[in-house]
Formats: structure tokens, sequence, C-alpha cells
């Protein structure tokens, strides 16, 4: 079927008297208004409207869409991404993320930890260094031994919210009634490790993190936080394979910029390892109290 | 048809009664413009809108909503590499549209009234339901065209346009127009292929 002729013939442009002059009328009108406007019709705020949004005040936003500025725009986005990537540079947004990702998803791995031992070795203050062996047995168990140089001097048990400690020089134990009367004890400098929730609040709301570092390849990161009331530094580095702290350093920044940070305190951690409950047996002499 | 809305919609108050009331005062440019590009051309605007609507209430409206967009895009116009295409491709549009909206809206028992008469004694009256009948037919298929499709299709076969004038009015190259045209065209021709030789004949008569 020939569609040319059938539209040409069914289609023809013989063009009604009736449909010309109405379309004449209209026409006519058209012209009328075109090149005698009305003038004064409007009122003062309709004219400020229609200057504002009359077609050619606007048309210079056209180019935005013109099709050769976007395809400009286009390609000097990608040679802009490809050159930042050769480069190297990342995003400071991007970092932040993922420093804030990791340190949110270590807060909830510790939370989340069902055991850990933890070796602590504090600067030595007026000669004499201090250790400390934190273990956490169970949700709600824990027991932290204060050593000096070849002996355990101090236990502390915490269970289920009772907290009682035992001086093995003095062969006495005492029960407390919270942790506050910890705060000018032995136990003082690892007060904020004492449980799994204690890190991840310390984490969360009282040590501000500054950034996270990771080596290419490495199946570790750092991440660095500033604890601003005992005006240090923590660096804690970080298993990614389990988003568990290896250790965690407090550091004190030297006063000259640039200078060597002094260690004040070392903690290193085994995560998940069996534990036995023997741990929170009270040893034989605790039996002689103190008073609280 | 709802003239108000159309031409609300496009920035101009028209309809039966009212008059035109443009949407801003015109420019020193804007009182040529009709001069210049409109008026060589009326008659051209008249034909093309009316070989589409076929009917001379929606030929006017048709005509009306096109000056609408003519004058709304007359910046668009004046800039333009072929104004006179463009301004008989906007026509042809807007007479696309009426037609869509006749077919949305027309009641189904109103779509067949040709079907209906045929029993009509009169052989010349008959000849015109069927010409009636077939008009139809073809306008439904393509109003069933893509927009652009219809538009190259129209601008080729019905006026006759070089391809260089129907891309310049679709802002498109020669050989998209040129595909458009043989697509719409081949589509036409597989939609319309069920109507038969004689029904043709006599429809032409």
């Amino acid at each position: 079927m020939d569609v040319d002729g059938l539209l040409k013939n069914v289609l023809d442009e013989r063009l009604p008297a009736e449909a010309e002059r109405r379309m004449q009328g209209r026409l006519a009108d058209f012209r009328k208004r075109i090149e005698r406007p009305e003038q004064g019709r409007q009122t003062g705020a309709a004219r400020i409207w229609q200057k504002l949004f009359r077609p050619e005040a606007w048309l210079w936003t056209r180019w935005i869409f013109n099709k050769q500025a976007l395809v400009f725009l286009s390609i000097f986005m990608l040679a802009v991404g490809g050159f930042l990537q050769a480069t190297g540079l990342r995003s400071v947004v991007a970092e932040n993320l993922t420093s804030l990702r990791t340190s949110v998803s270590v807060a909830d791995s510790i939370r989340r930890s069902g055991s850990m031992e933890c070796r602590v070795q504090v600067a030595a203050k007026e000669g004499v260094p201090s250790d400390y062996v934190i273990r956490w047995i169970q949700p709600g168990m824990a027991r932290v031994d204060v050593q000096k140089p070849g002996e355990v001097r101090e236990t502390l048990w915490i269970t289920n919210g009772d907290l009682v400690v035992v001086d093995h020089l003095k062969n006495m134990s005492k029960k407390l009634a919270s942790l506050e009367q910890l705060q000018h004890s032995a136990f003082q400098p690892v007060m904020g490790f004492l449980s799994p929730a204690k890190i991840a609040e310390n984490m969360d709301q009282r040590w501000q993190l500054e950034r996270f570092e990771q080596e290419t390849g490495s199946r570790q990161g750092t991440l660095i936080f500033t604890d601003h009331e005992k005006g240090s530094h923590l660096k804690m580095t970080v298993d990614l394979d389990s988003y568990l702290p290896i250790r965690i350093s407090r550091l004190r920044l030297s006063a000259e910029k640039g200078g060597p940070a002094e260690e004040l305190m070392r903690l290193d951690f085994t995560w998940n390892q069996p534990t036995s409950t023997q741990w929170m047996m009270f040893p034989k002499f605790a039996g002689k109290k103190g008073s609280a | 048809m709802d003239i108000t809305l159309a031409s609300q919609k496009n920035g101009i108050c028209c309809g039966e009664a009212g008059p035109i009331h443009l949407a801003e005062n015109p420019v020193p440019d804007d009182k040529t413009f009709y001069e210049d590009l409109i008026a060589p051309i009326e008659s051209q605007m008249m034909r093309s809108i009316w070989r589409v609507v076929r009917q001379s209430e929606l030929a006017e409206d048709a005509l009306q909503d096109a000056l609408a967009i003519i004058w709304r895009k007359r910046h668009v116009i004046r800039r333009h590499p072929n104004p006179r295409a463009l301004i008989l491709k906007m026509c042809l549009d807007a007479a696309r549209d009426s037609l869509r909206k006749r077919y949305r809206f027309l009641p189904r028992h109103t779509a067949s009234l040709s079907a209906e008469r045929q029993d009509i004694a009169d052989p010349s009256e008959i000849g015109r339901q069927k010409r009636k009948q077939l008009e139809d037919e073809v306008l439904k298929t393509i109003i069933r065209l893509p927009k652009k499709q219809a538009a190259a299709v129209l601008m080729r076969i019905v006026q006759d346009q070089p391809y260089d004038t129907i891309a310049a009015a679709l802002g498109c190259s020669e050989i998209t127009a040129r595909i458009l045209v043989s697509k719409g065209r081949a589509r036409l021709g597989r939609w319309l292929s069920y109507l038969r030789p004689d029904s043709l004949k006599e429809g032409s008569r």
C-alpha cells in the first residue's frame, strides 16, 4: 500500500471557507494584540513579576542545558577525576568517613567481645614502673592485677557490680561501693579500660577521633584519638579483620612542635582466648576484711 | 476541548469568547515579529493545521494553541536557522495535540458515528461517510506515532518539505530526519495495511 499517496489523498489541503474564516479571525486578533498592546492593564506587582520571569530574562540559563556545554562539562569532570586519581590525592570527606566508620566498627566489636586479656605498662613514676594485667573473663566479670617488679601487689575483682580490692602485701580485702573510690588508688591509670563498655564509651564520647592511617596492603590500621581531659593522644592499632584493638599507646606530645612523643602507657590486648573462672576465686587470706 | 486551560498554560488568555491577552508588553522587535515571520506563511500554517485536524472548531483551537506557543518561544524562533520551518512544525505539533485530545475525550459511540449511518440511501452521502471513516482511521494512526516521528512524517509526506528543513525544525541531523520519516512511514504502512484497496478507492472519490 502506498502510504504517501494515502496520506496526501486523505489529508488533502482543501481548506473549507468556514475553517479559513475562523482561523483568519484568530490570526487577525493575534496580530492586533501584538502590534497594539493594551497598556496599563496590569498592577505594579504583576509587572514586576512579568519582568522578572519574562523568557528573555532567563535566556542566559539556556547555555547550562546546551548539549555542547553538557558534553564539555562531562569531559572536564572525567579529566579532573582522572587527574585526581593519578595524583593520588584523597578526598578529605572520604577519609573522614573511613575514619569514622572504622572507629564505630571497632567500638562495636569491643562491645560484642566475650573475653580479653590486656597487659598494661605504665611509664615509671618516681622511678618505679607499674604493670597491670586486666582480664575480662565474661560480661560483668573482670579482674585487674597491679604488679610492681616481680610481684602482684593489689587485685581488683569486679563481679556483677560488686567491687573488691585485695592488698596482697597487707593480706587485706576491701569491698567498695563504687568505682569512684578507686580514683586515687593504684588502679587509677587503667580506670578507662575496666570493661568493654567503658572503652567503647570513651571512644564514642571522650576521645576525639583525629584520623585513621593504614599502610597499603596491611591488614592493620591506626586510629588516632585526642583525650582532651588528660591532655594526651591515643594511638590505637587495630586488626582490620576482627576490628579489635591490638595495642593502645597513650602519648604525651612534646612541647616542641614535631618533637618526639613521650609514651605514657601501653596496652597490649589478646582477645577472645579461653579463660578460666579460677581467676575470679579470692585467695585464702581474703578473709581478713578491711573497711570500705 | 479545554481552551482556557491550554491557553493559560501557554501564558495567553484566549478562547471563543475572550480576546488574547499577551503575557507581556511587546518590545519593538516583537512588533515586527508577525510581519516578518508569520504573515508570509499564514496560509501555510492554516492549511498545515487543517490537514491534520480536519474540523473547523478544532482547527481554530489548534491554531490558537500554536500561536500561544509561537509567541512564548519567539526568541528561540528568531535565533533559529529556519524560523519558518520551526513555526510550521509548532503548528503541526499543536494540531496533533488537539487531535489526540479530541480522540481521548470523544465518546466511543460518536467516534463510530459515520459507521452507523451506512443505511443512508443517497450514494454521495454514503461516499462522504466512507471518506470520513477513512480519515478517522488515518488520523488515529498518525496520533499513535511518537511526537517527533509524527512531525517528520507530516512535514515530509503532507507538506513536501525537504529533509534539511525537517532536520532544522526538529533540531536533529538530516540523517536522523530521514530515519524518523522512514520509520514513521513503515509504521503507518503496517498499521494501515488492513485497509482494503477498494475502500481506498471509494474514500478517495
